[in-house]
């Protein structure tokens, strides 16, 4: 190892583009390791060229690793990082077994915080903003769907796979340290929490149709729970549902309770 | 009638494709591929407004941890079927549910597939440094689960329209209103899933200011979204950085 090898733009762009395959191979048993041992491979070959390291450095990423696909990128970063450490390190200090225990351990902390950041916010944000007005007919709802993802998707996978490169490592451990990566995760809440609120009266709709004939007037239900709150039976049901849902009832339970509540309530006269 | 189910297939296949190969940037979703069967059948507008409606249904369905519903055969089918033989939403609604619940069988076949063909050929070609193999095989898994996808919709649009006309015709004036009003309760479930990432008490407050902004001041889906991103700003910049003990 007397010659320095250093990656350049040719191999670190190949890696960042196959990390858009995360979950071209998933199994049960590696989850996106395949995805991720396949992207490696240009960085890998470049700084192991004798066939012994290089096989040594195939089985070391022939792991099992997931996370949140937008954060791949940075962690792949951050490996290549390692593996060019590892691959100029005349010292013989540097544990090549460290390479795999930072993946294994950022792609659960990666995963908590991406669910809840591209899952339970940006695509929540999507579709609160996008949907009702697609179910409407207006192809806006579509086109703000996919910016309101795909923007922040690529930008993370952008830059998180130059920052996990340059030093992404440290950079993580000091936004948790000071506190910042918790107030990011809680504002994002505070931001989901809101859009949440404000689906339930865009997209839960309980038309109530009954009506009783009093004497000389008429008693329309859904008047009087209008005047109580308009969306009140949304909101309620919405709570009920989570409720069901906190307390493991199964989604598909749910889905058909449903279905037969509304043909319940139809029969009855109330929808 | 089989031109029209190939059509779909390939919008099946593009789903899962976006999932395995295009980075899963959470648009193989029906807002997205419902547009795109009306477009290839001819009729995109009813297929935007499919596409809405079943997504604030499944809002809630994501792939972390069991997958209860497979959106992408889901959406397809239902919105192939409803614009081929002219259905109502509702209705569409209704054939969505159960092939959504029906395909999870295929995602787990084909995660059989690779725990036992794909993922051991790997460890053979990594002792090999068989970089090729690697190649190809980093691919593998979601090209069955897309091939398997396409068959599985080309079938069921393609022999479903008949089937799929003579029972709708079928149904009782009753049950078929008694569906429409249960595709809008329906979304209910998409909202409490959702509750269960983001829900915490201590940020109820927003929730409740949420939900009133449509409801009384009449703020749209956008313009909740921005008073959202204010909140978010606001509580981002007050709250002090609680540093961690070590």
């Amino acid at each position: 190892m007397a010659e320095h090898v250093s990656l350049s733009k040719k191999e670190l762009n190949s890696v960042f583009w196959r990390s858009y395959q995360a979950l071209g191979c998933y199994s049960y048993d590696k989850q996106q390791g395949i995805a991720y041992l396949r992207a490696m491979i240009p960085v890998l070959e470049k700084l192991h060229p004798e066939r012994d390291d290089f096989i040594e450095s195939l089985r070391r990423h022939n792991t099992m690793f997931n996370t949140t696909c937008a954060f791949v990128p940075f962690c792949l970063g951050i490996s290549c990082a390692m593996e060019e450490e590892y691959a100029n390190d005349e010292s013989g200090q540097f544990d090549p077994e460290s390479i795999g225990a930072v993946k294994i351990a950022l792609m659960g902390p990666l995963a908590g915080i991406g669910d809840s950041f591209f899952w339970g916010t940006f695509r929540l944000i999507a579709c609160g903003v996008g949907a009702p007005l697609a179910a409407e007919g207006n192809i806006l709802g579509v086109i703000l769907y996919l910016l309101l993802n795909l923007v922040p998707s690529t930008l993370t996978r952008w830059f998180g796979f130059k920052l996990g490169y340059n030093g992404g490592r440290q950079f993580l451990a000091k936004i948790q340290a000071d506190g910042t990566l918790a107030k990011l995760t809680e504002s994002a809440k505070v931001l989901a929490m809101m859009v949440i609120g404000g689906m339930i009266p865009q997209i839960v709709s309980f038309p109530v149709s009954f009506t009783l004939e009093l004497g000389g007037g008429t008693f329309v239900l859904a008047d009087v729970l209008d005047s109580i709150m308009p969306n009140l039976l949304p909101l309620l049901l919405s709570l009920f549902v989570y409720r069901l849902i906190m307390k493991g009832t199964k989604v598909n339970t749910i889905i058909f309770g449903l279905l037969g509540l509304g043909i319940l309530l139809t029969f009855l006269g109330i929808m | 009638m089989v031109l029209q189910a190939f059509l779909v297939s390939l919008v099946a296949a593009y789903g899962r494709l976006e999932q395995g190969w295009m980075g899963q940037q959470m648009i193989a979703r029906p807002i997205w591929l419902c547009p795109l069967v009306g477009l290839l059948l001819g009729d995109l507008q009813q297929g935007i407004i499919i596409g809405g409606s079943l997504e604030m249904i499944w809002a809630g369905v994501v792939q972390v941890g069991a997958v209860p519903t497979e959106v992408v055969t889901g959406s397809t089918v239902a919105c192939g079927l409803a614009i081929i033989n002219n259905l109502s939403v509702a209705e569409a609604i209704t054939i969505a549910i159960p092939v959504g619940l029906l395909a999870t069988l295929i995602g787990t076949i084909n995660n059989t597939i690779t725990v036992t063909v794909w993922s051991p050929m790997t460890n053979s070609a990594v002792e090999r440094g068989d970089t090729k193999a690697i190649w190809w095989l980093g691919l593998a898994g979601c090209a069955t689960q897309a091939i398997m996808y396409a068959v599985a919709v080309f079938l069921a649009v393609s022999a479903g329209s008949a089937a799929v006309q003579a029972i709708i015709d079928n149904i009782p004036q009753i049950i078929r209103d008694g569906l429409s009003n249960a595709s809008g309760i329906l979304p209910a479930i998409g909202i409490a899933i959702l509750m269960q990432f983001s829900f915490d008490k201590k940020f109820v407050g927003f929730f409740v200011i949420g939900f009133l902004l449509p409801t009384f001041v009449g703020f749209g889906s956008v313009a909740t979204a921005l008073a959202g991103v204010a909140a978010a700003l606001i509580y981002f910049f007050l709250k002090p950085n609680e540093v961690e003990d070590d």
